[in-house]
């Protein structure tokens, strides 16, 4: 061998040496892109090996570039806007590499962007949903694997521990996954305007034949006994979910409108008619046209109505000095009725949710994380009940009564010391959800007869 | 007079124009079409059912009757919209005083946005505090004050008064064009014949108009039935489902019940339905009015 093919095979196996170094840092990568190298097991689902929990260091203006979206339905006069903005403006101070862009969908907009944007698959980083119910329909969007599963890091990350209740979990978790991190409750208030009932000379009711002889007594003196909606998603649905709850049972209602009991039976009928009875023409002649807004606009805010059944939400809506002189009552049991003790529907609301995009991504995960943490801090979460008027799900929070103002107050007070009736229609697919709300409508404006109402909830909740 | 000569250059020229149309119109419309052969969420896997959701489609009973409603919604806004339009333009035919007045007032509602003038005739439509109702008792009818939009026997044509109303002053534009170009030759000689008001808008100005009256039926049918806008923001398809048309159950199905496949189906079966409609009115009323 000459010294020319030994530097000829020195270089060639220099650079096959380097090819194979080459080689093997590429699939390194490549199987690294495949995520497995980067992950370790756990006792809970995943863990990513990098995450150590804590917050990525702030003021660091020479880190990388990170840009996030965040999708939210608190806006515009909704109390929760200003306390939500407030936590994003201090994250946009401590983090100035980070961009966050914040897109604003009020109400109910809000599902159909998510929805729309699951399906174009963009979902936002971080935004707040409803539940996993079938009813919202973020189950699919879950089960389509665009939503991060953060079983791992709600477990793993000390910020979490006895933050919420078991309850609250449960109602974020879908398949035995966690999805969501909770933000907020609803309980059903029941209100009465002392304003109304005095100046027809009517008393409050405390029973279930007072409250007929009440909304009768109303009419009679030419009150509206019920200030709300019968719309689609209105408060009218309310007080169908009530009655039907005490009458049947709040488990038997969700297994009737979830299509696995017949719904179409006596009980069911009888409660159709008790409902038609307590609020068929008792309520607003635009009832069935104007929104649960309106409602608070043209009638409860102008002492024009004497009984309110919402979600506690509204309570910040109500002028205070309406407010003043309203008391709350709890909706009374059915003689004869299968509940036999005072409940009150109440579920988690609102929960924060992470795409699965946002998360799988290192660089922008630890971001992310922490603006889930300051979001649902348990300062965050106090200013949610004080500022926001919310009644929030995080566990160990001081809340000022005075600040969270007197009527909500009580009214939570009643709602969380009475076992809670799940909301009838998160059972609900969106399609018979989507039948099913214009055909109470309809009911609770006289169109039908109880036992034809029944017949055809038999239709929706039996195909 | 010779003939314009094709020449193939002319078609690079097309190309870019061509190139557009066919991403956003032909590109979508066929992902629709297919899109409508399955059964799909939007999300995750589609199955494929074929002609399963027009299947459906054939037996469901809101859209069917949603059909009924944007057909009543064409008809009347044949003929008050493009009717009104023809009356208003007719009259405008000679200078008169006030002639830009008028002509402005008549077209200053077609600028506003169909969502502001939804929310307008909201207001306008509230039993309590609505100019009409108001109006009603103010002139000693109150007994014809209602709640427009509640109740389900009057809430579509509650809604339809609306872009009637909106829309009337595009109409008269167009054919305020068309009546000023017929020739003033034919009023005169049906002056001279003695021909009344009457005879000579029936006689001349339909028959003369008779083409660009075409083009605003066909408008007005397809404005119907694509409509949404003012049925979405007055109504939302309620109460019940009284004014429930094919645009918003399509929109409840796609975005709401999250039915992607019976959407596009439902959404192909429109665009159909337009197009046939459109041409069938061509066809029937490709005739000259002499």
């Amino acid at each position: 061998m000459t010294s020319r093919d030994a530097s000829c095979l020195d270089a060639a196996l220099t650079r096959r040496r380097l090819l194979a170094a080459g080689g093997a840092g590429a699939a390194a990568l490549f199987v690294g892109r495949l995520v497995p190298a980067r992950m370790i097991p756990s006792p809970i689902g995943t863990a990513w090996a990098e995450d150590s929990f804590t917050p990525p260091p702030i003021g660091a203006a020479d880190a990388k570039h990170i840009a996030l979206r965040f999708a939210t339905s608190y806006a515009g006069m909704h109390p929760m806007t200003q306390p939500v903005r407030a936590i994003i403006d201090q994250y946009r101070k401590d983090y100035p590499n980070v961009t966050i862009a914040v897109e604003e969908s009020p109400g109910d907009a809000q599902m159909t962007r998510i929805k729309l944007d699951a399906s174009s698959d963009r979902l936002p980083d971080v935004f707040n949903y409803w539940r996993l119910d079938p009813g919202f329909g973020l189950d699919q969007i879950a089960h389509a694997g665009k939503l991060a599963d953060l079983t791992a890091w709600t477990h793993a990350d000390p910020f979490f521990a006895g933050l919420y209740d078991a309850y609250s979990w449960r109602t974020a978790t879908l398949d035995g996954k966690v999805y969501g991190v909770p933000i907020n409750m609803f309980y059903v208030e029941f209100l009465a305007n002392k304003t109304v009932f005095d100046r027809a000379g009517v008393a409050v009711p405390t029973d279930w034949p007072s409250l007929l002889a009440a909304v009768k007594g109303l009419k009679a003196k030419g009150e509206i006994p019920w200030a709300i909606s019968i719309g689609k998603d209105s408060e009218g649905g309310r007080i169908y979910n009530a009655v039907v709850n005490r009458m049947v049972g709040n488990p038997r209602a969700l297994r009737m409108h979830a299509g696995t009991e017949p719904i179409n039976v006596p009980e069911m009928v009888r409660a159709a008619e008790l409902l038609a009875e307590l609020v068929v023409g008792n309520v607003p002649q635009d009832a069935i046209a104007i929104g649960n807004d309106s409602v608070y606009a043209k009638y409860v805010n102008n002492n024009r109505g004497g009984l309110i059944m919402d979600g506690s939400w509204v309570t910040p809506v109500i002028k205070p000095e309406i407010q003043a002189n309203m008391v709350v009552l709890s909706f009374p049991l059915i003689p004869g009725g299968t509940e036999t003790q005072q409940s009150a529907e109440r579920d988690l609301t609102s929960l924060w949710y992470v795409s699965a995009k946002a998360m799988a991504d290192a660089d922008r995960r630890p971001y992310v994380q922490e603006l889930v943490r300051r979001l649902s801090s348990r300062a965050a979460e106090k200013t949610y009940a004080e500022e926001g008027r919310q009644p929030i799900a995080a566990l160990g929070v001081q809340v000022d009564p005075a600040k969270y103002g007197r009527l909500a107050w009580a009214a939570q007070t009643q709602a969380l010391n009475t076992p809670a009736d799940k909301w009838i229609p998160s059972v609900m697919t969106p399609t018979r959800r989507a039948q099913f709300e214009p055909l109470l409508g309809e009911f609770l404006s006289g169109k039908y007869e109880p036992k034809v109402f029944v017949a055809n909830l038999g239709q929706i909740f039996s195909s | 007079m010779g003939t314009l000569r094709f020449r193939p250059g002319i078609v690079l020229f097309m190309l870019p124009a061509f190139g557009l149309y066919a991403l956003f119109f032909i590109v979508p419309f066929l992902r629709t079409l297919y899109g409508s052969l399955f059964d799909w969420n939007g999300m995750g896997d589609a199955r494929f059912i074929g002609l399963g959701n027009y299947e459906k489609l054939a037996h469901d009973a809101l859209f069917l009757t949603g059909l009924g409603r944007v057909g009543l919604w064409a008809l009347l806004a044949i003929i008050f919209k493009v009717g009104t339009a023809l009356v208003l333009a007719s009259m405008l035919r000679l200078p008169i005083w006030g002639e830009r007045f008028f002509s402005a007032a008549f077209f200053v509602p077609v600028v506003i946005s169909s969502a502001a003038i939804s929310l307008m005739f909201t207001l306008l439509y509230d039993p309590d505090i609505g100019l009409i109702d108001v109006a009603l008792r103010g002139l000693g009818l109150g007994f014809l004050a209602h709640a427009w939009l509640s109740d389900e026997n009057l809430a579509l044509y509650a809604v339809i008064a609306v872009p009637i109303w909106h829309t009337i002053g595009y109409f008269f534009v167009i054919i305020l064009a068309a009546v000023r170009n017929v020739p003033a030759e034919l009023y005169e000689a049906a002056q001279i014949d003695g021909a009344g008001a009457r005879t000579t808008f029936t006689r001349i100005t339909v028959p003369a108009l008779w083409p660009v009256l075409q083009v605003c039926i066909i408008l007005a049918i397809t404005a119907a039935v694509k409509s949404f806008d003012y049925v979405f923001v007055m109504t939302k398809g309620g109460p019940g489902t009284a004014t429930e048309v094919p645009a918003t159950y399509l929109f409840r199905t796609i975005f709401t019940n999250l039915q992607l496949g019976y959407g596009t189906a439902m959404a192909s079966t429109i665009f159909l339905i337009a197009l046939i409609t459109t041409l069938g009115f061509r066809r029937l009323t490709n005739f000259r009015l002499d």
